[in-house]
């Protein structure tokens, strides 16, 4: 990817925001996500697997009450392609 | 960019971190409440020991602790009468309680089994409770806010102050503890109370 290119993960508006809500909080449940982004569980699905393919987020699945819980984290390349794509838009955006 | 604009995303970005961030609450008036009792406390029993008063300083510990738990207790009943957003329950607001749990554990059982096995002498036992209460400030910060690590740094320092000056104790550890809880515990509580009037103003997604 060139320097003057936007990251091909963050073309989706609900991959930015989910990396977004990851930066705020550290770490989301999938209910969490799916209620700030107002998206289906399918959709929210698609996407967190695509930011997990590409090391921006580690997933996490585990049984609380007998009940599976799923926990997205930010990874540390997540968070430094998200500033990266921040800068970047808000320096084309001057 | 495709059609869609960069000033929509990064305003989307802003909108969805301003929601994520709204959702915390860390239930911070209980740090308010028990940093305002060991504020009182702590000197109080500094006081009473030194002026000889030793049969009070067991019904004024007894007195603190039954009001921390009556205005702890009171404002989580208070705090249930709130409207609740959805997703408020979240990940960061959970480690919190964890972290605070674990440290008031861990500081209520060294209090009973250290002076009972003579590893740790009674009078020293708030000093246990100083350094917990810095170890939870400082893991609170970790995850929630900056604030709360500044404080666990700055009631971490006060109680080594407070090892090396053992007769006036109670008279460091109560407004370094205190004022290292309610400072960030006022902090947390007033942005949570901005951020809760901000959504109540806002219409539904």
């Amino acid at each position: 990817m060139r320097a003057d290119e936007f990251d091909p993960l963050f073309l989706s508006q609900v991959r930015l925001g989910i990396v977004a809500v990851l930066l705020q909080r550290g770490a989301a449940t999938f209910p969490e996500l799916k209620d700030l982004l107002g998206v289906t569980q399918g959709n929210l699905g698609i996407h967190l697997r695509k930011l997990e393919e590409g090391g921006y987020v580690a997933v996490e699945k585990e049984f609380v009450d007998r009940r599976p819980r799923t926990t997205a984290r930010l990874t540390r390349a997540g968070r430094d392609a998200f500033r990266r794509h921040v800068e970047r838009l808000s320096r084309l955006g001057d | 960019m495709e059609a869609r604009s960069r000033a929509d995303d990064l305003a989307f970005v802003r909108d969805v971190m301003a929601r994520a961030e709204r959702r915390i609450d860390p239930h911070a008036f209980h740090f308010v409440s028990w940093g305002a009792v060991v504020l009182v406390w702590y000197p109080l029993m500094n006081w009473l020991e030194e002026s000889g008063r030793r049969g009070a300083m067991l019904w004024v510990g007894l007195a603190a602790l039954v009001l921390g738990f009556a205005l702890s207790g009171l404002l989580e009943w208070r705090r249930t009468r709130r409207p609740v957003p959805a997703a408020e329950d979240t990940f960061v607001g959970r480690q919190v309680v964890r972290i605070v749990a674990a440290c008031i554990a861990a500081a209520a059982l060294l209090s009973a089994v250290g002076p009972a096995t003579q590893a740790i002498p009674g009078e020293r036992v708030p000093i246990v409770w100083g350094f917990a209460y810095a170890v939870m400030a400082y893991a609170v910060g970790v995850v929630y806010r900056d604030e709360f690590r500044w404080a666990g740094a700055f009631i971490f320092v006060g109680t080594v102050a407070a090892l090396l000056l053992p007769h006036a104790q109670g008279y460091v550890l109560g407004p370094v503890m205190g004022l290292g809880m309610i400072v960030p515990g006022v902090m947390a509580e007033r942005r949570v109370a901005r951020l809760r009037l901000q959504e109540v103003g806002e219409p539904r997604d």
